[in-house]
């Protein structure tokens, strides 16, 4: 048997992992570097296995603690925050969706887009009410959109 | 899982500050002591363990219990020690400390002085070991964590695990006697 073979086993048999047949035996008897090596690591095993490990310091829990609580409120000072952001945008998009609606010039287009469609029908009644209709589509998409925030604003400071 | 462990993961899942409390103290040691022999420094190990038990208590409605909460933990443990050690890297030397020692004496307190100096290189020899060695080793002698429960926090086979060990002791052994 090799030294290099002996000393791949060394550690585990230091280790107590593996039991050195009768070949390692024989050649750890007959060859004292190898033996050697085996005595050190038994030494550093026993080294390792007295090793101080330091307690945690005294009230860490309660730093852990206060350190936890710190976090919770920070994390509620940023939900305030957004819903604040969220409510601001919310007004902006609904008086934007109101001002839109409430455009007089747009309803008296409509108004006379309507007229026109009774009155004169088929393609070119469309073709002029066309813009208008975008207008009140729009009007309606910021009138969701703000809805919508107003909710997730809702859900979120009930968190 | 133990249930009297899972109860405390209840406990604390519902917002109980005093089961937290009681998971904080029943791990502590094991994360400071764990995180103190990888970075060697008092004051970063009780900042990195305090980060430690955030992390557990941001994590622990997602925890599934799947595996030990201890393995769960030292999977965090060693997470945190490998983020900083990006960014802090320290060089220790075998040889580092006073020159002017006294000549060693025989007798008990000598004896004594010679326990102290033999832990002091083991030390110094762990600090030069691989990060990866170094947590392997300080987990394996800490608490006696298992090498199933190694294989398992760090998601490498058993065989592996051993082999990683027994590499990293034999160059603890070389660096010891140098």
């Amino acid at each position: 048997m090799k030294c290099s073979d002996v000393l791949d086993l060394v550690e585990p048999i230091a280790a107590g992992d593996l039991v050195p047949d009768e070949r390692v035996r024989e050649h750890l008897h007959s060859c004292p570097g190898c033996a050697g090596a085996l005595a050190s690591a038994r030494r550093v095993e026993a080294q390792l296995k007295t090793m101080e490990f330091p307690a945690a310091p005294p009230a860490f829990a309660t730093r852990v603690l206060q350190r936890i609580r710190r976090d919770r409120w920070q994390s509620e000072q940023n939900v305030d925050r957004l819903f604040n952001v969220a409510i601001v945008a919310a007004v902006i998009l609904i008086v934007g969706g109101l001002v839109a609606m409430l455009n007089v010039a747009t309803m008296i287009s409509l108004t006379s887009s309507v007229w026109t469609v009774l009155k004169e029908g088929g393609r070119e009644s469309v073709r002029t009410a066309a813009p208008t209709v975008g207008t009140y589509i729009a009007a309606v998409g910021l009138l969701a959109s703000a809805l919508g925030m107003w909710a997730w604003a809702e859900r979120r400071i009930q968190f | 899982m133990e249930f009297d462990e899972r109860e405390l993961i209840e406990r604390c899942r519902s917002g109980d500050d005093t089961a937290f409390a009681e998971l904080v103290d029943r791990y502590k040691d094991l994360v400071y002591g764990l995180i103190y022999r990888m970075v060697r420094d008092r004051g970063l190990a009780d900042d990195l363990a305090q980060d430690v038990f955030l992390k557990v208590h941001r994590g622990l409605p997602y925890f599934r219990g799947e595996a030990r909460l201890s393995t769960w933990i030292f999977r965090i443990v060693q997470n945190a020690c490998v983020q900083t050690r990006t960014s802090r890297r320290r060089d220790v030397s075998l040889e580092d400390g006073p020159d002017d020692r006294p000549p060693r004496q025989f007798g008990s307190v000598d004896q004594a002085f010679g326990a102290i100096e033999d832990r002091d290189r083991l030390d110094k020899a762990l600090a030069q070991l691989p990060p990866n060695y170094r947590m392997l080793v300080v987990a394996h002698y800490m608490r006696g964590v298992q090498y199933e429960s190694l294989a398992e926090a760090l998601n490498l086979p058993l065989g592996t695990v051993k082999t990683h060990l027994y590499r990293a002791k034999r160059r603890l052994r070389e660096l010891l006697e140098k």
